[in-house]
């Protein structure tokens, strides 16, 4: 078999509904490209990375994004933020489809057509040499894990936990595939967290409706999750902000001679400026993440993450396996960034698991990229990935149902012999 | 704390004597239902205003698009995802299947107007306030918008 046929390059995007992390296996990093159409005052579009480089003024701005809540249904969009990824001077990679490996991820429980229309725009429009579609907790558990308990290594059985922009979602993989009855989503992500504190600041303080961005930038600054809600709702009561620990002022963006100047905690060593708009927050900081571990705070008929995974684990038939996927859980997602989601989590949910049970929960550096490195690995690792992938010459052959069939669900044998 | 359960155990008693339509378990009637499911809608948008439109720009000297009918087909596609449910059950189904179910816990109720617990509940909308303070907020700004 001539060297010359195989395809020269690796290319994994990890493709998030809020961020695309994309970049060659090579990459030490991905690049961190927003992944939407956003419109600013001056009616000037921007399309993905450009909303970065080319925008100033982020107050006032609309996204359009491909994904609607969870699934990718518009392409029009995606493809437009994927050809300037793929080939635009500025992002600069370059990529020639024809010499490419692609490995892409998909959204867990996305509809089949949504899936199937991935497919035929990967080969049929971009013409890639060969591909692989998998979801990002498949990727995420490519890494080695061990590393995140301490240890060295990675196991074939891990439970992955995504909270990202549209929803969490708990995903058990068992023998290195995932095993769907079991995965569960929760409709708590951070869309909800962002329109929720939007929702509350625009109630109490300043009308913000329109400035998703800005609270964005405030809900990743100020808020964090709490140990004990219910004593820091009781110092949010009894004392005034002046005097309140919890308490934090937000300077607002605004215009300045010199450009934009962007929002940011106030500093209360230096003198205050009179022209600042400041918003200051109260049990919001806490109250927003909260919905994590308590979505019935807003009236959602959903349990909270940490008994949304005792749900998931219950429904895994073998407690041997039940076992495994305990001693192996990874967070990842951009949720999990809160500062005292770790201390939260891990109290609440070696509450609900059996003494005899042992709790390993992993907690990667870099929560956003943490998918992606797993795909880099992946992709360094040629016959691993060519075992997985589907090449264009069977795609022509056989069409999208190729796709469909080897990227499918797929039985996990050892649970098989337990029904 | 019981003087309150006896308020507003009397108060739904009186209201509801004599209908055949009971309220939920926790006291939540259809109208509330609704009025929270409505919220929760709006929870999930991604701009305010709704009929915001951003149209893609044409970049000039972009590769050619819609190489084949099928991704023609594709890219022109103006399907949203409720279309999408109503043209797959097995997969809508699927998708709804993996929702997490309730608490086993109850709720915990905090007040909608500054997020203390809320411990008295509005007798025409069902939303919950912690003091007289918020219940003159409450009623001056978001009461009655389910009363309709």
């Amino acid at each position: 078999m001539p060297v010359a046929g195989l395809p020269r390059a690796t290319f994994i995007i990890d493709n998030g509904a809020y961020n695309i992390k994309a970049g060659f296996a090579t990459n030490e990093v991905p690049s961190v490209i927003p992944n939407c159409l956003a419109r600013g005052r001056g009616r000037q579009v921007y399309i993905g990375d450009e909303f970065f480089t080319q925008c100033k003024d982020f107050s006032g701005v609309v996204f359009r994004r491909p994904f609607e809540k969870g699934h990718l249904t518009n392409w029009e969009s995606e493809k437009a933020i994927w050809d300037r990824l793929l080939f635009s001077n500025e992002v600069g990679f370059h990529v020639d489809p024809d010499e490419t490996v692609l490995t892409v991820t998909e959204p867990a429980l996305q509809l089949p057509v949504c899936s199937s229309n991935m497919d035929q725009i990967v080969f049929e429009e971009y013409g890639f040499s060969s591909y692989y579609r998998c979801t990002t907790a498949a990727l995420v558990h490519e890494n080695e894990t061990g590393i995140l308990f301490g240890a060295s290594g990675r196991s074939d059985t891990s439970l992955i936990i995504d909270s990202g922009y549209s929803a969490t979602v708990i995903i058990p993989i068992i023998e290195n595939n995932v095993y769907y009855p079991a995965v569960r989503r929760l409709n708590v992500g951070g869309k909800l967290l962002r329109n929720f504190l939007k929702e509350t600041i625009s109630f109490r303080y300043y009308n913000m409706m329109d400035e998703s961005w800005i609270v964005n930038e405030i809900k990743d600054q100020c808020c964090f999750v709490t140990t004990s809600f219910a004593k820091d709702l009781e110092t949010c009561k009894k004392l005034p902000a002046a005097r309140n620990p919890l308490a934090l002022d937000y300077v607002l963006p605004r215009a300045m001679a010199s450009g934009i100047r962007q929002g940011h905690i106030r500093d209360k060593a230096l003198p205050s400026d009179p022209d600042d708009q400041i918003l200051t927050l109260g049990n919001e900081r806490f109250s927003v993440p909260e919905l994590l571990f308590n979505p019935s705070d807003i009236g959602m008929r959903q349990a909270g993450l940490p008994e949304a995974i005792m749900q998931s684990i219950s429904a895994v038939p073998d407690a041997d396996v039940r076992g495994l996927l305990l001693g192996n859980v990874v967070f990842v997602g951009g949720n999990t960034k809160f500062s005292g989601f770790r201390d939260r989590m891990s109290t609440e949910l070696r509450a609900l698991v059996p003494d005899d049970i042992t709790l390993r929960l992993g907690f990667p550096e870099e929560p956003i990229t943490y998918g992606w490195q797993g795909g880099a690995k992946l992709g360094m690792d040629r016959t691993s990935l060519q075992s997985r992938q589907v090449t264009r010459k069977e795609y022509l052959e056989h069409g999208p149902s190729i796709c469909m069939r080897k990227f499918g669900k797929k039985t996990v044998k050892v649970l098989e012999n337990n029904v | 704390m019981p003087l309150v359960e006896l308020v507003t155990g009397a108060t739904a008693v009186s209201t509801f004597a004599g209908r055949k339509n009971f309220p939920k378990r926790d006291g939540e009637s259809h109208s509330v239902q609704r009025a929270i499911n409505r919220r929760l809608a709006d929870l999930e948008r991604e701009n305010y205003n709704d009929s915001v439109k951003i149209e893609v720009p044409k970049a000039e000297g972009s590769r050619s698009s819609g190489k084949s009918p099928a991704v023609r087909r594709i890219l022109v596609s103006k399907k949203t995802l409720s279309n999408l449910f109503d043209e797959d059950e097995t997969g809508t189904s699927d998708f709804y299947a993996a929702a997490v179910e309730p608490s086993r816990y109850p709720m915990r109720r905090l007040c909608s107007v500054c997020g203390y617990w809320g411990a008295i509940t509005c007798i025409r909308c069902g939303a919950r306030y912690c003091s007289l303070v918020c219940e003159d907020t409450h009623r001056e700004t978001r009461c009655l918008k389910v009363y309709a």
